[in-house]
């Protein structure tokens, strides 16, 4: 199995993820109104899942990321199981425990739209079999471009976690 | 060991097919029937509204510092806008006023019932969280059961009707916005009068369903709750009506486009329907008792007993 011997520095990593995860997924259910246009930002804790922390904790990663699916499906009054289903198969795709080397902005923001792709085609399908009725496309585009603006933010601030939550020896992981 | 050094490949591929199964359980259960975990759902949103409510302040003060600038941007034309429509409102107010006396001596003189059951008392909350999302449009308000509110009420901004309350907790509620595919509101013209369903279609603006053909909509009219439904008092502010093709109108919603902040609600108690039961006892015991005084007439002239029969039979016509 590929996992270097550096991988044990990753311990507790998961906990930096369920933190920023929680973060996401509060936030991801305000909606703001920008002029005069509500915007909502339910693709946001899909960046918590593109930048979950390389660990070997991965039981507990799987728990955590289905819960919070589960979360963010009762906070947003949607069709429950939905955003576990997407986040545990970008899991599954990403499997974060398996990387060897720490994301740079570029690849985690090219991975970041590939997922994003993912998660609008499969949430507008989901959703139309789930409500029986097409969802809003336009609504689905506007919060996936919303999400992809913050990307950078919530990037900076995974990056400013790492240094403050991790020691020395850890960063960079 | 969950969550140990050793959590070995295997033991997380079956988590993750465990998990992947469960999700797709919940997710196919859930379709298109009540929801399957309601008590937790309600739970969820209950405990979260508090969090919520703290990081949505910061939110709703940048909304309206942001809405602030554009009002003293504009505050001078507004002004004289506003003083216009003062004068035109005094003496608005001063004609509504005879009317108003007008209504109450006619009232009195018929005995009739005025209509406005609009509750006086109103519960304020606060929008914590606004989904305008793909799937449901929907809010949740940090008021609940604690503070009355109950399944049904009306949800109210300054504005006008906002949507009504879909599930009451404990201490949230989440409300069933009007653009909702599930929402269906009986509205009516304030101009016409003319009948229609307001339907949400998860777009910005519901369409106005079974419109009937001889029913006098206009672009322009007023929408305002109807109350025929017996669910929403009559007479709540909607929106304002489009017309986007042979009679297919949309209504552009009171509350679109501002930012929502404290909401009220309305604690309306609804038209009740009898019980059917107790209406099927209430009819057996009159069936009853119609029999029982038919028998004791027939009786009557030879029986002692003649006085009580006259006083059931009253009571039995009652």
């Amino acid at each position: 199995m590929a996992r270097s011997a550096s991988q044990s520095f990753a311990d507790g990593g998961e906990w930096k993820g369920i933190l920023l995860m929680i973060l996401l997924v509060f936030i991801s259910v305000l909606n703001v109104n920008i002029a005069g246009r509500t915007i909502g930002f339910i693709f946001l804790p899909l960046i918590g899942v593109c930048l979950w922390p390389r660990t070997d904790k991965v039981i507990i990663s799987i728990i955590a990321i289905f819960i919070f699916g589960l979360l963010l499906d009762l906070l947003s009054a949607g069709p429950l199981g939905l955003w576990a289903l997407i986040f545990l198969t970008v899991f599954a795709i990403s499997r974060p425990h398996m990387r060897l080397k720490p994301h740079n902005f570029s690849s985690a923001f090219i991975q970041w739209v590939i997922f994003l792709i993912f998660a609008i085609i499969a949430s507008y399908l989901l959703g139309w079999f789930a409500m029986e009725n097409r969802p809003d496309a336009p609504a689905l585009l506007f919060q996936a471009l919303a999400a992809a603006i913050l990307f950078p933010l919530v990037y900076g601030l995974r990056h400013i976690g790492r240094y403050m939550l991790s020691d020395a020896d850890a960063r960079g992981l | 060991m969950i969550g140990s050094d050793t959590d070995s490949t295997r033991a997380s591929t079956i988590t993750l097919i465990l998990a992947f199964l469960v999700a797709s359980i919940l997710f196919m259960t859930d379709r298109g029937s009540d929801r399957l975990l309601q008590r937790t759902q309600i739970g969820a949103e209950s405990t979260m509204s508090p969090g919520l409510a703290i990081l949505s302040k910061p939110l709703r003060g940048a909304e309206n510092l942001i809405a602030e600038f554009k009002d003293r941007s504009r505050a001078l034309e507004e002004n004289k806008a506003l003083k216009e429509e003062l004068y035109r409102l005094r003496e608005d107010k001063q004609r509504s006023q005879i009317m108003a006396k007008k209504l109450e001596r006619f009232e009195a003189i018929l005995a009739a019932d005025p209509g406005i059951d609009i509750p006086e008392k109103k519960i304020a909350a606060r929008a914590v969280s606004e989904v305008e999302g793909p799937f449901v449009r929907a809010a949740l308000i940090n008021a609940g059961r604690n503070k009355g509110v109950q399944k049904g009420h009306p949800v109210m901004t300054v504005d006008g009707l906002y949507g009504h309350v879909l599930r009451a907790g404990p201490r949230a509620s989440r409300v069933l916005l009007l653009g909702d595919l599930n929402s269906h509101v009986s509205v009516m013209s304030l101009r016409s009068d003319a009948r229609a369903i307001l339907s949400g279609d998860n777009s910005e603006q519901p369409r106005l369903d079974f419109v009937d053909d001889r029913a006098d909509w206009k672009d322009g009219d007023t929408v305002v709750t109807s109350g025929d439904d017996g669910i929403l008092p009559r007479g709540l502010p909607v929106g304002t009506v489009k017309e986007t093709g042979e009679r297919k109108f949309i209504v552009g919603l009171n509350t679109r486009d501002k930012n929502v902040d404290w909401v009220w609600v309305y604690p309306y108690v609804p038209t009740q329907a009898p019980d059917e039961t107790e209406a099927e006892n209430e009819t057996a015991a009159e069936d009853a008792n119609v029999v029982a005084d038919a028998d004791n007439a027939a009786s009557a002239p030879d029986s002692a007993e003649a006085a009580p029969v006259g006083a059931n039979t009253e009571a039995g016509l009652r």
